[in-house]
C-alpha cells in the first residue's frame, strides 16, 4: 500500500513538468506581439526591441522556459501586465475562495447524488425512481452558467432570499453569515451537474451489487432491507461511485470559470477570465498553472483513497495504465 | 415470368450492409433513442433553413424592446435590442449545431489516427503518446477549451478548435484502451497467421471493430460539446456581435434577465434539450453497435 502510494506520487512528478509545458505552451499561442500590447499600438520599434531584450523574449523559448520554470518552482509566477504587481500576491488570495466555492459545491453534489442514487436503487421502477432519475437526467444536461442565471433569477431576483453576485456585502459586509448567504447560490449551481453524474453512478452501481447473490443470501437469512442497504450493498457499491466522485471534484473545478463569472465570485476562474479579457498574460499563466495542480493533487488523492477501499484496484501495483 | 429457384440468401448484399441494416432495427425499437434522433433531426432542419423559415431578420430590432412572448406577433418575444428571439433562435441554433458537431467529429479522426498508432505500434511509440496525453489529462476540460479559446482570437474558428484540442485526449485514450483489446482478439490472431498484411489486418478487422464503441462516445460527446460551445460563446470567445449562437443569446439575456427572462430561458431550454438528445441517440447507439445486444 505504501508502496502504491508512493509510485503513483512519484507518477506525478513527471506529469506536473508536462503541465508547466502546456501551460508556457499554450500562452505562445496568443495573437499578436506581446511588446505592442504592453506599450501600446504607437510605441517605436526600438522601444519594442528594449523591452524585448528585457524581458528575455528575444531568446530561443527552451530557454525563456526554463527561466520561467526556475522562477515558478521559486513561487515567483512574474508581474502581472494590467495591475504591476506579482502575479502571486493576486492568484494564492483567490485560491482560498475557490476552494471554499468548489468545496462546498462537491459537498453538495455528494450529498444530493449520493442519497438520490441510493434512494432510486433502493426504490427502482417506482414512479419515485422515475421522476428523480428522469430530474437528474435534466439536471446533468444543464449548462452551468445558464443553471446559475436560473438560480440568479428564481431566488435572487423574483423571491429575493439570496444576493446574486459576489462574495460579501460591498458595504459593512464580510461576516461569515453574509459569506454564506453569496455562497449558496454559486455552489448550488456548480453542484447540479455532478450531483446528476454522481447520482446516476450510485443508481447503477447499486442497482448491480443489489442483485448480486450475496445479497439474496441475506435477505433469504432475513436481515432487514435497511441494514442489508447499508452494511451489505453500500460498502461493495462504493469505490466506482468514490472514483466518479474524485473526478467530479475535478470537473467541477473547470467548471468553476463559469459560474465564477456569472456570480463575480472573486476566485481563481474569475481571475484567469479577467486576465483573459485583458490579455493579462504572465496572470493566466499562474492561474492556470495552480488550477491544473490542484486538479493533479485530487486526481492524486482520489487514487491512492481509491485504493485503499478496493483491493483490486491495490493488487495492480502501480496503476500507470488503467 | 420464370420462377426463379430460391437458392438460400443471396449474397449479393454485402455483410457491412447486413451489419448496417441490423443496427438499425434495433435503434428504430429504441423508442425514447429514436424520438430524439427525429427530434435532432428537425432542429438541424430548421436550422439550415434558417433563411426560409425565420419570421424576422435575426440582426434587426422588429419589436418593443424586451417584449414579452406572444406580443408584438413575436411568439417568443424580443430581446434587449427588440430583436426577434425566436429568429434568432433559429439562426443561432446553425452555429451551436456546428460548434458541438464539427470539432467533435475532427476530434474523433484525430484521435482514431493516434490511438490506433499508439495501440499499434507498440511500446515505444505508444510511451510516449500515452506521456503526452496524460499531460493533457492535468487539465479539467473546461479549463483547458476556456483557456485555448481565450487566448486566440474569439470566432467560431477558435471555440472550434479549443474543442478539438479539449476533446483529443479523451477520445485518444478509448481508442487506445478498444485497439489494445481488439488486436489481442483471436480473429485477428486467425488473419494474421491465414497470411494477412499489417495494413489489411489493421483496415478489415481492427478500425471496423474498434469504431462502434468510438461512436457512440462521440455521440455522447457531441451534446456536452454543445454545452462547452455554449459556454465558450457566453464567455463572449465565439462569434462576434450581431451574430450569436445560443450560448452568446443567454449572455445578452443576462443584462436584462430582470425585465426580459425570456431571452435567456428560451436559447437555455434549447441548448439543454439538444445536449439530451444526443444523449439519447448515444444511448440507443451503444445497443444498436453491440452485436450482443441484436435479436432481443
Amino acid at each position: 500500500m505504501v508502496r502504491f502510494t508512493i509510485g503513483r506520487i512519484l507518477l506525478v512528478v513527471p506529469v506536473l513538468l508536462g503541465v508547466s509545458i502546456i501551460v508556457f505552451m499554450l500562452v505562445q499561442l496568443a495573437p499578436g506581439d506581446v511588446t505592442s500590447t504592453l506599450l501600446g499600438p504607437m510605441a517605436s520599434e526600438n522601444a519594442k526591441e528594449v523591452l524585448r531584450a528585457e524581458m528575455g523574449l528575444d531568446r530561443p523559448l527552451p530557454v525563456q522556459y526554463g527561466k520561467w520554470l526556475a522562477a515558478v518552482l521559486q513561487g515567483d509566477f512574474g508581474t502581472s501586465w494590467v495591475h504591476k504587481r506579482p502575479v502571486s500576491e493576486i492568484i494564492f488570495p483567490k485560491f482560498v475562495n475557490t476552494a471554499l466555492l468548489a468545496g462546498s459545491a462537491a459537498l453538495i453534489a455528494y450529498v444530493l447524488g449520493f442519497s438520490s442514487g441510493v434512494f432510486t436503487a433502493a426504490k427502482a421502477g417506482t414512479l419515485f425512481d422515475r421522476i428523480v432519475t428522469a430530474l437528474m437526467l435534466i439536471l446533468g444536461s444543464i449548462p452551468l452558467y445558464w443553471g446559475g442565471l436560473v438560480l440568479v433569477f428564481l431566488f435572487a431576483l423574483t423571491w429575493r432570499w439570496l444576493p446574486a453576485t459576489g462574495m460579501t456585502k460591498t458595504i459593512g459586509g464580510g461576516g461569515a453569515l453574509d459569506v454564506l448567504t453569496h455562497l449558496v447560490l454559486p455552489a448550488v449551481a456548480a453542484s447540479l451537474p455532478s450531483a446528476a453524474l454522481i447520482s446516476r453512478i450510485t443508481r447503477a452501481t447499486m442497482i448491480e451489487t443489489l442483485s448480486q447473490n450475496y445479497i439474496r443470501v441475506a435477505r433469504a437469512k432475513g436481515i432487514r432491507r435497511a441494514i442489508i442497504l447499508r452494511k451489505h450493498a453500500l460498502r461493495n457499491a462504493l469505490p466506482p461511485i468514490v472514483t466518479v466522485g474524485g473526478m467530479e471534484l475535478g470537473y467541477l473545478l473547470g467548471g468553476i470559470v463559469l459560474i465564477e463569472v456569472v456570480f463575480a465570485w472573486p476566485g481563481l476562474g474569475f481571475v484567469v477570465y479577467n486576465a483573459i479579457i485583458g490579455r493579462d498574460l504572465p496572470t493566466v499563466q499562474g492561474a492556470v498553472l495552480i488550477l491544473a495542480l490542484a486538479f493533479v493533487l485530487i486526481n492524486l488523492t482520489v487514487d491512492v483513497v481509491n485504493a485503499y477501499l478496493d483491493p483490486a484496484t491495490r493488487a495492480a501495483e502501480g496503476g500507470v495504465d488503467r | 415470368m420464370t420462377d426463379v429457384p430460391h437458392l438460400g440468401r443471396p449474397r449479393r448484399v454485402p455483410a457491412f450492409l447486413e451489419t448496417f441494416w441490423a443496427s438499425i432495427v434495433v435503434f428504430s425499437r429504441h423508442r425514447v433513442s429514436f424520438t430524439a434522433l427525429i427530434f435532432l433531426i428537425l432542429v438541424a432542419l430548421v436550422s439550415i433553413l434558417a433563411p426560409v423559415i425565420a419570421p424576422h431578420d435575426p440582426y434587426v430590432d422588429v419589436g418593443w424592446r424586451n417584449s414579452p412572448p406572444g406580443e408584438d406577433g413575436l411568439i417568443l418575444g424580443a430581446d434587449g435590442d427588440g430583436r426577434d428571439v425566436l429568429s434568432r433562435l433559429i439562426w443561432g441554433g446553425r452555429i451551436s449545431l456546428l460548434m458541438g458537431v464539427v470539432p467533435t467529429l475532427a476530434a474523433m479522426l484525430a484521435s482514431l489516427l493516434i490511438g490506433v498508432v499508439a495501440a499499434y505500434s507498440g511500446r515505444w511509440a505508444d510511451q510516449v503518446i500515452m506521456r503526452v496525453l496524460d499531460m493533457f489529462f492535468a487539465f479539467p476540460i473546461v479549463l483547458m477549451a476556456t483557456v485555448v479559446a481565450g487566448i486566440l482570437k474569439p470566432g467560431l474558428a477558435t471555440v472550434c478548435i479549443a474543442i478539438f484540442i479539449a476533446l483529443i485526449p479523451y477520445i485518444s485514450r478509448l481508442v487506445r484502451t478498444t485497439t489494445l483489446t481488439v488486436k489481442n482478439e483471436p480473429y485477428v490472431e486467425a488473419a494474421r497467421s491465414a497470411g494477412g498484411r499489417g495494413w489489411e489486418i489493421l483496415s478489415r478487422y481492427i478500425v471496423p471493430n474498434v469504431i462502434a464503441p468510438v461512436i457512440v462516445y462521440t455521440t455522447t460527446l457531441m451534446g456536452f460539446m454543445i454545452v462547452l460551445g455554449s459556454a465558450l460563446g457566453f464567455l463572449g470567445f465565439g462569434v462576434q456581435p450581431p451574430a450569436a449562437d445560443w450560448g452568446t443569446m443567454v449572455e445578452e439575456g443576462r443584462v436584462v434577465l430582470r425585465k426580459a427572462p425570456h431571452v435567456s430561458m428560451f436559447p437555455g431550454i434549447a441548448i439543454v434539450s439538444v445536449a439530451l438528445a444526443f444523449g439519447f441517440i448515444g444511448d440507443g447507439l451503444r445497443d444498436a453497435l453491440d452485436p450482443r445486444m441484436r435479436g432481443r
